[in-house]
């Protein structure tokens, strides 16, 4: 039998033992005898449960083993988190690239490509929670992107992204001002009107042309056709929309980053609806004046 | 019909600039004459020669850069050409020059800004 177990068994006895036990009945110099066996017994059940040799030392070693154990804890706790969260990011990411493959409004794939960037910020969030608490090479089967890999993505794509979303989530339209080239057409007014017509008939061949280009990953196509939208976005001061054809030009001419491109023509097909109609009132606004 | 206006050749893809140009150089009292490639300027040069030219560098076809290769040494007309670039073409620019352009005028084109130029090139002739 195990030495643990035959002392469980005494213990048992013991108790039972107290149940009849009278403090009134037990003469002095028993009651003294009884207490030392007491201390000693307490003590020897210390040492052999509880492990613990001297009680100062012993309160120390309590508190030390409390502190690895709970930050050992946090850190399981983290972990757990972490690897929680990445089956449902994976799963978030993926969906998305499903969603763009399908039949969406121009709304729809606004918010699609609003949900991928921000589900692939938490997983970048989440890489960096993960790096910061196991060591390298104790990671099992689980890859993080390098920090290498996560910095120049914040350089670039999401700012990007950022750039072009916050514009369309914040709400917060610039008022398009027509009166500079109200000016340049010596205040006509038909004039304006055609060439915002012209502009109509250019972007909506834009958006046909690039669809196209993207289709075939034609980035010099791309380049040219943001390059020649750009001219006519900045002579009607539209800023946001010249802001993404400015990216897409350059995206197409340097890193030639396909979902990229996707990303920033979803946001120009989405944007240039509003942007038609703040011309629309602006030209109502100006012939009434 | 000879008008009695200074015939002005403008080729310019873009057709909102196109447009605003036009407008104003008329305005301005030139006898334009609106293009959007390369093959129309080939065209209309085989029939007419304009006072001035002005053209943007990229056009279809045929560029602004090939228009002055073909004026001044297929043709070799001495008539100014300014040319229309976008900013960050200093390369063309400087290609314009080399063949013989005699201005340029970054976009966005201030329209006030050519009548300017376009009046101090004609000066010169």
């Amino acid at each position: 039998m195990p030495k643990s177990d035959i002392l469980l068994r005494k213990l048992c006895d013991l108790e039972h033992s107290l149940r009849d036990f009278s403090i009134e009945a037990l003469p002095a110099r028993e009651a003294v005898v009884l207490q030392n066996s007491f201390f000693k017994f307490r003590k020897q059940i210390e040492i052999q449960i509880l492990e613990i040799a001297d009680e100062g030392t012993g309160m120390a070693a309590i508190h030390s083993t409390k502190k690895k154990d709970s930050h050992h804890l946090v850190s399981q706790d983290l972990i757990l988190i972490s690897n929680g969260l990445q089956l449902p990011l994976d799963n978030i990411i993926g969906c998305t690239y499903m969603l763009r493959e399908s039949n969406l409004s121009r709304e729809q794939t606004h918010y699609v490509e609003a949900i991928h960037a921000a589900s692939d910020l938490l997983m970048d969030i989440n890489d960096e929670l993960y790096d910061s608490i196991v060591p390298q090479g104790l990671k099992g089967g689980r890859k993080t992107k390098s920090k290498y890999q996560r910095i120049n993505k914040a350089m670039t794509v999401p700012h990007n992204y950022q750039t072009a979303l916050s514009t369309h989530i914040s709400g917060k339209k610039q008022k398009l001002d027509l009166n500079p080239v109200l000016e340049d057409c010596l205040g006509q007014v038909d004039l304006l009107e055609e060439l915002i017509g012209l502009f109509k008939v250019n972007a909506i061949e834009f958006i046909g042309e690039v669809k196209l280009h993207l289709q075939n990953s034609d980035f010099k196509g791309i380049a040219f056709a943001s390059h020649k939208i750009k001219n006519g976005l900045r002579m009607l001061h539209i800023t946001e929309l010249l802001t993404i054809a400015e990216q897409m030009d350059i995206q197409a001419r340097t890193d030639r980053d396909i979902k990229h491109l996707r990303f920033l023509y979803g946001c120009f097909v989405t944007e240039y609806p509003i942007v038609e109609k703040q011309l629309e009132g602006a030209i109502l606004k100006l012939k009434r004046n | 019909m000879d008008t009695g206006k200074r015939q002005l050749l403008l080729a310019e893809d873009d057709q909102l600039l196109a447009s605003l140009l036009n407008y104003r150089l008329k305005k301005g009292g030139y006898d334009v004459h609106l293009v959007h490639d390369g093959k129309e300027v080939k065209e209309y040069l085989s029939s007419t020669l304009p006072d001035i030219i002005v053209s943007d560098i990229m056009m279809p076809y045929f560029s602004g850069i090939e228009l002055i290769d073909y004026v001044r040494n297929e043709l070799g007309l001495k008539i100014p050409i300014i040319i229309i670039s976008s900013a960050g073409n200093e390369e063309n620019v400087l290609s314009a020059f080399e063949l013989g352009a005699n201005d340029f005028i970054s976009k966005p084109v201030s329209p006030s800004e050519l009548l300017v130029r376009v009046g101090r090139e004609l000066s010169k002739t």
